[in-house]
């Protein structure tokens, strides 16, 4: 059956009626046409119409073969069974809203699940024909690594780039908004056609054009998002052609994006301005626009209509081996990719294996509720067997029979679809609240079509799968005997039977593999969490600002520092304060190549991570000193260079002896020899997982460049102290946005909140499981009961001791589920070498682990079903046997 | 004139394929139109029970063989006036071309064997 012509049958069928008047209508206007011709030749008016309708022949049968044309394909039959079905299900409430439940519990898991994956990695760009759009991705030929470009690189692929209709180039920049609300906004330095390319039609005024990307330092214009310009500039369309403050600098706004737009991550950004503004966007790095090796831009393009990804790469791949700053020695690849999700590459690149990992999770816990719902229905059609038996009897075929079971399956998925749909939907929304989660990227972060037609064919593929095993086993051969049945034997040989216990198993033991993989990733990170970092991160005030974004020139830059330090100091509650350029543990960490002196070939570079401090940093911070001395006043800008290193570099660079009085050299022009004066204890600078990692500190005089962190130590609380010591900063320099302003231990929370997020989210996932998995455990044990009361009627009769009866049936719910652990465990230790690499301090074979878990799942078990089981032991022999 | 009692039936696929040879013809018919052009081009050999058209005349609407269009006759009656579609072109050529083999070989297999 063709679609068109399923389509057509499905229109019939809706409107039946008119078509049955229409064709009755072509009818009699036939054998009146034919009785006329009739009368033409001479026959009586009555005679003509007697004979017309002879030759027509019966007009009901003709009207029920017309019937039968409509609907032969089965689609009258399947409405019948739709109707059929929803009646017995209906009939049947109990049981049908606790498989729409168990399922939906395991659709909406993966809905949530989905949804997350379907923003970050396949939704298309919010831009106008975005599978138009691709990345050009720079790859070091050698190391595989994804490299951005240079200015010069990237104007190099622009004027190749004969595959697009345009290549647009950005990166990021926090940048630094002026006025009565000093602000600090995420902001995109973008190429003259950026909004060109990505077909982005300003909501007044107008974007950038070819002109806006002229000369480096020119092209002083901005375009502000619809979320900026509501939030800041209460939407007031006047403000085109108006000028702001960005990083000090004048700007002339010339247009608004339109809402929902901004750019293509899921992160928001707040204003663009022309690449040309490099220099002023990001002060800190100097020399930028021109540089060849720089690699700080992203390249996006706009295939022409009809070409491929596939052949767009291929034109490039001469254009890169030209590319600016690509050598023979490091050559420069370029591929290209559709633009997809709401990762920049390298973090799709990073990411994707980690949601690929996630993203079982959930179908596992949709292994174990289909295989619930799958016993239920199960056990529904032992209950049921007279009735299928009694159509069976009256001439229904096996298939139709089957058939309507299956659609009974499809039915329950798919409203159980419905149900976990908005589960996931409710889920996602709570989480995007309690996360802080940003309106716009919330709005990014909803179902969309892809989720709803993905969750359900899943539903429906669940619905096949956990109907077909036991529509098969309720309408087998032997149906017939069990109309003269009075009751449903159970011998433990019966098929439906081992197919029952082969669910319950399965459901054991995926869930016990979704418990222990929670288990493990809750340890590691408790585990992670109570590593001592190497400081004392309680009582502490953090506050970052930027002075390079505000202008400040190196000696008004030091002149600041030191004002805020000492106005922070004086404050009462306040024990000592001091400076970083990146604070411990919250996610900011810059690298350095080292020499130390004696060994200068490149061969001996050493690869370290460092931060600029000001003095009493390792005081406030409770840092250990090993030997030598802190930095102190005396360390300006012009003084003697000098660094203080962890004990792991010293370790590393002069093993067995003292690293006092020793040089070291960092890589890059204008760097000169620093004398180690001091060594710290090493303590967790990026992540608490991390092995120890070496690390450098300069005075922050000596490095005088980009943000830095104001630490302040507090004898009390210092939750009440945040706003103190922030308007306390604000006073010196009101223009100047003051950041992440927090407690450290606040920070520390934020930058694990990914690892922390995983482990819940498996966690969450494991209870579910075990849920399940107790839920399966109960239902099988009272369905047992229930189909045995007879049985066990009769053996208390016979003076059976009810303990005894209840223990038989825990016993022999137990067994399975011991072989449901057993299998689980092999099957998690299997699985355990993939998220080995996730955990940190313990091994994946962690005994701790299977046996709590293993004792968990005993208890609860036990528990499950003991509660039917105890029915079992209170049957009254007399009654049970009068039920029939 | 009155229609012989004892009617040659005609087979189901053998009357789609009449009417929609007829349609080929006629460009846009009614029902009665199409019953007139099938038994005057047969000669009246082929009569059919005129009612079977129309289950016949659905089965090619669901199957868009053909296209069913409300008009006015020439009498200003309401009847619906069919239409061959591209797909039921092909389906008479393709189905056509099958007819033409079989009876062929049937005439082979009947038709006495000459002697060379």
């Amino acid at each position: 059956m063709t679609p068109g012509e399923l389509w057509r049958r499905f229109r019939v069928f809706l409107r039946r009626d008119v078509w049955t008047q229409e064709l009755d209508e072509e009818m009699r206007l036939h054998v009146e046409l034919r009785a006329r011709a009739y009368q033409e030749r001479g026959v009586t008016a009555a005679e003509a119409e007697r004979a017309a309708r002879k030759r027509f022949g019966n007009p009901l049968v003709m009207r029920e073969n017309t019937r039968d044309v409509w609907t032969a394909q089965g689609l009258e039959i399947m409405w019948k069974d739709v109707l059929y079905s929803t009646r017995r299900l209906v009939r049947d409430r109990a049981t049908s809203i606790a498989i729409i439940l168990t399922l939906a519990i395991g659709i909406g898991a993966n809905s949530a699940m989905f949804t997350l994956i379907n923003s970050v990695l396949f939704r298309p760009a919010p831009v106008s024909e975005p599978d138009r759009l691709a990345w050009l991705l720079g790859t070091d030929a050698r190391s595989g690594r994804l490299n951005k470009f240079s200015y010069p690189g990237y104007r190099h692929l622009a004027q190749h780039g004969d595959a697009f209709d345009g290549v647009a180039a950005f990166t990021n920049a926090q940048m630094s908004l002026g006025g009565d609300r000093p602000e600090r906004v995420r902001g995109m330095v973008v190429s003259g056609n950026y909004f060109d390319v990505l077909g982005i039609r300003p909501i007044a005024g107008r974007t950038f054009v070819g002109a806006d990307e002229s000369a480096p330092g020119a092209n002083a214009v901005a375009v502000l998002s619809h979320a900026l310009w509501n939030s800041r500039f209460g939407a007031d369309a006047s403000i085109v052609d108006k000028p702001i403050t960005i990083n000090g600098r004048r700007f002339t706004v010339v247009g608004i994006a339109p809402a929902g737009f901004g750019g293509l991550s899921l992160e928001p950004v707040a204003l663009w301005v022309p690449v040309t503004m490099a220099a002023v966007a990001m002060p800190d790095q100097k020399g930028l626009f021109e540089s060849l090796d720089g690699q700080w831009l992203y390249a996006v393009g706009r295939l022409k209509a009809g070409v491929s990804t596939d052949r767009a790469g291929a034109a490039m791949r001469v254009a890169a081996q030209q590319l600016p700053g690509s050598s023979p020695e490091a050559p420069m690849e370029v591929t290209v990719q559709t633009v997809a999700g709401g990762l920049d590459p390298e973090n799709r690149r990073e990411m994707a294996p980690v949601f690929g990992l996630l993203s079982i999770v959930p179908l596992l816990v949709l292994v174990v509720a289909c295989a619930n719902v799958a016993n239920l229905l199960l056990s529904r059609g032992l209950s049921r067997r007279k009735e299928l038996a009694l159509r069976k009897a009256l001439g229904a075929a096996r298939s139709r029979l089957v058939r309507q079971l299956l659609v009974e399956s499809v039915l329950l998925s798919t409203a159980a679809c419905i149900v976990g749909l908005l589960f996931a939907y409710g889920l996602t929304s709570v989480v995007a609240v309690l996360a802080e989660v940003p309106a716009d990227v919330a709005e990014r972060l909803k179902p969309d079509v892809r989720v709803l037609a993905a969750s359900l064919i899943l539903a429906v593929i669940a619905g096949v799968v956990f109907g077909v095993a036991p529509a098969l086993a309720s309408t087998d051969a032997a149906l017939v005997p069990s109309l003269k049945d009075t009751d449903v034997s159970l011998s433990s040989g019966d098929r439906r039977h081992r197919l029952r216990s082969a669910f319950l198993v399965t459901q054991v033991t995926v869930s016990f593999v979704l418990v222990v993989v929670a288990g493990l990733f809750l340890q590691s990170v408790s585990k992670a969490m109570s590593v001592d970092p190497g400081f004392d991160a309680r009582n502490v005030v953090v506050l970052a600002f930027d002075p390079d974004l505000q202008g400040y020139d190196a000696q008004g830059r030091q002149r600041l520092v030191t004002q805020v330090l000492e106005s922070v100091e004086a404050l009462p509650g306040v024990e000592s304060a001091a400076l970083t350029t990146a604070p411990p543990l919250a996610g900011l960490m810059y690298g350095t190549v080292i020499n130390k002196e004696g060994a200068e070939s490149v061969a001996e570079m050493v690869n370290t991570n460092f931060a600029g401090i000001s003095p009493r940093y390792f005081d406030t911070m409770k840092i250990a000193m090993v030997g030598g001395r802190d930095f102190m006043p005396e360390d300006t800008a012009t003084g003697p260079r000098v660094a203080i290193i962890n004990d792991t570099l010293a370790q590393q660079l002069w093993p067995g002896t003292s690293p006092l009085g020793q040089r070291i050299k960092m890589v890059g022009e204008g760097e000169e020899w620093r004398t180690v004066v001091g060594v710290v204890k090493s303590g967790k600078y990026d992540e608490f997982s991390e092995d120890p990692r070496s690390f450098l500190f300069l005075p922050e005089a000596q490095m005088a460049t980009g943000r830095v962190s104001l630490l302040a130590r507090t004898a009390i609380d210092p939750a009440p102290m945040v706003e103190t010591v922030r308007q306390t900063v604000r006073a010196i320099d009101p223009d100047m946005p003051l950041f992440d302003t927090a407690t450290l231990e606040q920070t520390i929370r934020n930058a694990v909140d990914q690892e922390r997020a995983t482990s819940f989210i498996l966690a969450a996932f494991g209870v579910l499981g075990l849920f399940l998995a107790a839920f399966g455990l109960y239902a099988v044990t009272a369905q047992a009961v229930a189909l045995r009361v007879r049985e066990i009627g009769i053996r208390i009769a016979l003076g059976a001791r009810a303990s005894t009866v209840a223990g038989q049936f825990v016993r022999e719910s137990l067994r399975l589920c011991a072989i449901g652990l057993a299998i689980g465990t092999v099957l998690s230790l299997a699985v355990s070498g993939v998220i080995g690499a996730f955990l940190y301090g313990l091994a994946p074979s962690d005994v701790l682990t299977y046996v709590g878990a293993t004792a968990v799942f005993t208890g609860v078990a036990a528990l499950a079903t003991m509660i039917p089981a105890r029915r079992a032991a209170s049957v009254d022999p007399l009654r049970s046997l009068r039920s029939e | 004139m009155n229609p012989r009692s004892d009617r040659d039936e005609i087979p189901q696929g053998l009357l789609d394929l009449l009417i929609l040879r007829t349609l080929l013809r006629g460009k846009e018919l009614h029902g009665f139109e199409i019953a007139q052009l099938i038994e005057t081009t047969s000669e009246d050999v082929l009569q059919v029970e005129e009612g079977s058209l129309y289950p016949a005349l659905q089965r090619l609407l669901i199957k868009g063989f053909v296209t069913g269009e409300w008009g006015r006759t020439s009498e200003n009656r309401r009847a619906r006036y069919y239409r061959i579609t591209a797909a039921g072109r092909k389906h008479l050529r393709q189905e056509m071309e099958i007819y033409e083999r079989v009876t062929m070989a049937v005439a082979r297999v009947l038709t006495p064997m000459e002697v060379p």
